[in-house]
């Protein structure tokens, strides 16, 4: 229970989250309708996996801009081989695909020692390219079969497909980041590579894991994105997507330097980045405007979680309420 | 103290009737930090064309002063005057303005910008349409490299030349401006024998011009060898100065040590003798950079220091044994078998634990809690089959920090947040729970108080009376004579002596320490 009020605590998107659904209950008619919200957590749910992948690697102090290629190349995978395979033989190129791309990344960033944002600009060039080319540029329909549509419009236990698998990967992502060797490593390296290498942490091998887990979870949202489409697309598909990720885990709060942050706080970020759309949808609110806040969000958070910012509230809290913590002397040591 | 500043300074004033006068003159110069008095009401007089040496030891307040004469930190007391005048050195620019120039340790150059544009880095020449004037800066740039000995192109980037040459650039963009006096920090360590010649050769044309320089170095043969006069600091006061004619080098390392002794001698039980095992034998390690045929044991249950300055090869050797740096030869040995490791991991699997110069770089991962920092080498342990054994790691780590008494709030807290003293017993306490023999320590109590610094030696002793070795590395002797059973000295990644516990002697571990008497001969034997 002290760990979840501390959570809560280190947390302050949650509050801006649950502050958001308040304001469009009250204020977007429809909106806290049961329909309108379980749609909303289906819309967001992929963008909700691509955005684990990018926290667990950002985590480690890197970025991985391939992940929309990766969801892209993922639906033209599953749609073009269902039309002559079972789908659960696409699924699974899809999810070896992403796996392999990703550990490509992860190869190229830990072994070579290169940097992640032009390895990963490369191979998001690169994948996307594969995409086009696989799908020769025109959406995949063909006979998709129905069953595979059920990945989207379906439901487990009463929720929404896309939403149970969001959830799930996002309590286990949470569960391997904060409970397993690996996850601990991850948040290490982010936070000091030479210590932790220091420290006898295999800091190649635990960005590899990473980038491997990114790749492998964008083909995940790649998947339930076919069949939502029901159709696969290179082109259009997961366009711009590693952006809005990215900007999810900025403002979740999860330091781009690495090392800091919670996996709550990007799911956060996808879902207020969501509702926004949603909202203003509701609204009627021109789509530009969409854009324009989103931005204002994503600003406000990276002010938010400034460091100066912050060390400049808590001194101004320390001067009014001295915290006997450590001796005073000790300290300065 | 006084008694020996005062000795020194008469043989400072019959000299100076000789000299021409002070130009700048320093007085009542105090400089204080939090906790720290940095300088305190510290004089300095320097004349043209001399070449004045300040010494110290680590922490004495040689920088300070040289920042202060820099224009990069304001003193918080006391006057300078050039030329009888009161000055005011508020920043840079104004101590450039005064022609005062100064070359840091670290040079400040930028690598992917040629050498033509590092000279004349923030003040670029314009011709009268006010564009700049490539064919001044390139033919006044000439004039001056040359002088100064350096014959390559100017329009190569600096980064790809040695650091002697680099240390030239900077010198060259010293001379860019008038200059009455350069500030040298440290110049001649990064440089091998052949550039310190040719530097020092620099330094006296720079003399003869009437430049006047001041030079901080470690090694007491430059000193002796180029230097005119030697301002002595201690604890952030001036102890003496004196012409170098009149000084012998016992007497300098007397007066940069003093009397004070601030750790009190202690008898600790020792389990090493001469017939405990070997736990740890280096032969011959060499590297190609630095270290020159290094050898030394370490017995089951010793504290052996290795003395050392920076540069001297001290923090190369223990990264050779942990098996971050490939030696270019020699052989590493633990327990009688070859012990080459490959990796940090590695070495720690071989019961070797390493401690870091670098505490906050590269020793703790300061945004994450104490707890993850105790268990970094060791997580292994705590790991079930799916899950980390999170109630049992907390426990190892509440009791491995309560055996060294770490002070903290939780052990959630992150451990960027304790003090220096408490994040080194936290590094302690992880070598601990990774369950290593062989501790090596490097630098442990850089920039903690002397109380935590006692409290890490208890520690360390206790580590050995119960059967580790440790081997600690520091550039303060008085720590290692307190705390150790055996010292190495090393000076330029050569053994430059060794005293077990009966002989230590201060000086003597200074003398080598500094590359006194036998590097003297190393160095006649280089120049034959």
């Amino acid at each position: 229970m002290a760990r979840m009020r501390s959570l809560l605590l280190e947390q302050p998107i949650i509050f801006v989250l649950i502050a958001l659904i308040a304001a469009f209950a009250v204020f977007a008619d429809g909106f806290a309708d049961a329909s309108n919200i379980s749609n909303v957590l289906r819309q967001t749910s992929m963008l909700g996996i691509v955005a684990i992948g990018m926290s667990i690697v950002v985590l480690t102090g890197g970025i991985d801009l391939s992940v929309g290629s990766v969801v892209a190349l993922s639906t033209v995978l599953v749609a073009g081989l269902a039309n002559s395979y079972p789908p659960i033989i696409g699924i699974n190129v899809a999810l070896v695909a992403g796996a392999l791309i990703g550990f490509a990344n992860g190869v190229l960033i830990a072994g070579l020692g290169l940097q992640p944002i032009i390895v990963t600009v490369s191979s998001m060039a690169m994948v996307r390219g594969l995409a086009m080319w696989i799908s020769e540029s025109r959406p995949i329909f063909g006979t998709l079969p129905k069953d595979l549509f059920l990945l989207f419009d379906g439901r487990f236990l009463g929720i929404p497909l896309p939403v149970f698998i969001f959830a799930a990967l996002a309590l286990c992502a949470m569960f391997f980041l904060g409970n397993t060797r690996t996850g601990r490593a991850i948040y290490e390296v982010g936070g000091n590579e030479e210590a932790a290498s220091l420290a006898g942490i295999r800091v190649g091998a635990t960005k590899v894991v990473a980038y491997t887990l990114c790749g492998f979870l964008a083909s995940i949202a790649g998947i339930v994105l076919t069949a939502r489409m029901q159709s696969g697309d290179g082109v259009r598909t997961g366009m711009g997507w590693e952006l809005d990720a990215i900007a999810a885990v900025a403002v979740g709060g999860i330091s781009l330097a690495g090392g800091r942050g919670h996996l709550i706080g990007a799911i956060c970020g996808v879902l207020i980045i969501g509702l926004l759309a949603n909202a203003f949808n509701l609204m009627g609110i021109n789509p530009y405007w969409q854009r324009i806040v989103v931005g204002l969000v994503l600003a406000g958070a990276v002010i938010a979680y400034n460091e100066r910012l912050r060390a400049w509230f808590s001194r101004a809290r320390i001067t009014a309420a001295p915290t006997p913590e450590l001796p005073r002397a000790d300290r300065a040591g | 103290m006084a008694k020996s500043a005062g000795s020194q300074d008469t043989h400072a004033t019959d000299a100076r009737r000789e000299r021409p006068g002070a130009f700048l003159t320093m007085a009542e110069i105090s400089k204080s930090y939090p906790g720290v008095q940095a300088l305190s009401r510290v004089a300095l007089e320097v004349r043209p064309g001399e070449i004045l040496s300040l010494v110290g030891e680590n922490g004495a307040g040689k920088s300070t002063m040289m920042k202060v004469l820099a224009g990069a930190i304001t003193p918080d007391g006391g006057e300078i005057r050039l030329d009888g005048r009161v000055i005011e050195l508020s920043d840079t620019a104004a101590a450039h303005a005064h022609g005062i120039s100064t070359i840091y340790q670290e040079l400040m150059l930028i690598p992917h910008l040629s050498v033509l544009e590092n000279i004349f880095l923030g003040m670029l020449l314009r011709n009268r349409w006010a564009a700049l004037d490539w064919k001044a800066m390139r033919s006044k740039a000439a004039v001056i490299m040359a002088e100064l000995g350096y014959h390559g192109s100017l329009d190569v980037h600096v980064g790809k030349l040695s650091v002697a040459k680099q240390q030239l650039v900077e010198i060259g963009k010293a001379m860019t401006r008038p200059c009455r006096l350069l500030i040298m920090d440290e110049p001649t360590a990064p440089l091998n024998r052949q550039e310190v010649e040719h530097f020092f050769e620099i330094v006296r044309k720079l003399q003869k011009a009437g430049t006047a320089i001041i030079f901080i170095t470690h090694h007491l043969n430059e000193i002796f060898e180029v230097c005119d006069r030697v301002v002595v600091l201690r604890d952030g006061h001036l102890v003496g100065e004196s012409e170098v004619a009149d000084l012998t080098e016992a007497r300098l390392v007397e007066m940069m040590l003093g009397k004070k002794l601030s750790l009190e001698k202690r008898d600790w039980d020792t389990k090493a003798s001469a017939d405990s095992g070997v736990v740890l034998q280096v032969d011959g390690l060499t590297t190609s950079a630095l270290l020159k045929n290094v050898s030394f044991q370490l017995r089951r249950g010793e504290v052996l220091g290795l003395a050392g300055l920076m540069g001297s090869g001290r923090t190369e050797i223990l990264r050779a044994i942990f098996g971050v740096d490939k030696p270019f030869s020699g052989a590493i040995r633990s327990q009688g078998r070859l012990a080459m490791f490959s990796g940090p991991s590695k070495a720690l699997a071989g019961g070797i634990g390493l401690g870091p110069e670098d505490r906050k770089a590269d020793g703790l991962v300061l945004s994450m809690p104490v707890r993850h920092n105790v268990t970094l080498s060791s997580l292994r342990r705590y790991s079930g089959l799916f899950a980390l054994r999170r109630r049992a790691e907390t426990a190892a780590v509440m009791d491995v920090c309560k055996r060294l008494q770490v002070k903290y709030s939780s052990t959630e807290v992150p451990v960027g947040k304790l003090s220096g003293g408490n994040q080194q017993k936290v590094i302690l306490a992880r070598l601990l729970d990774a369950k290593v023999d062989i501790f090596l320590l490097d630098e442990p109590t850089r920039g903690i108080d002397i109380g935590a610094k006692e409290a890490i030696f208890e520690l360390i002793r206790e580590l050995a009376a119960k059967g580790a070795s440790v081997v600690i590395v520091s550039s303060v002797i008085e720590e290692l004579i307190y705390v150790c059973d055996r010292i190495v000295c090393l000076n330029l990644g050569r053994v430059t002596g060794e005293q077990t516990r009966e002989e230590f002697d201060v000086s003597s571990i200074m003398i080598n320490v500094m590359g006194g008497q036998r590097d003297a001969h190393h160095q006649a034997e280089a120049r034959i």
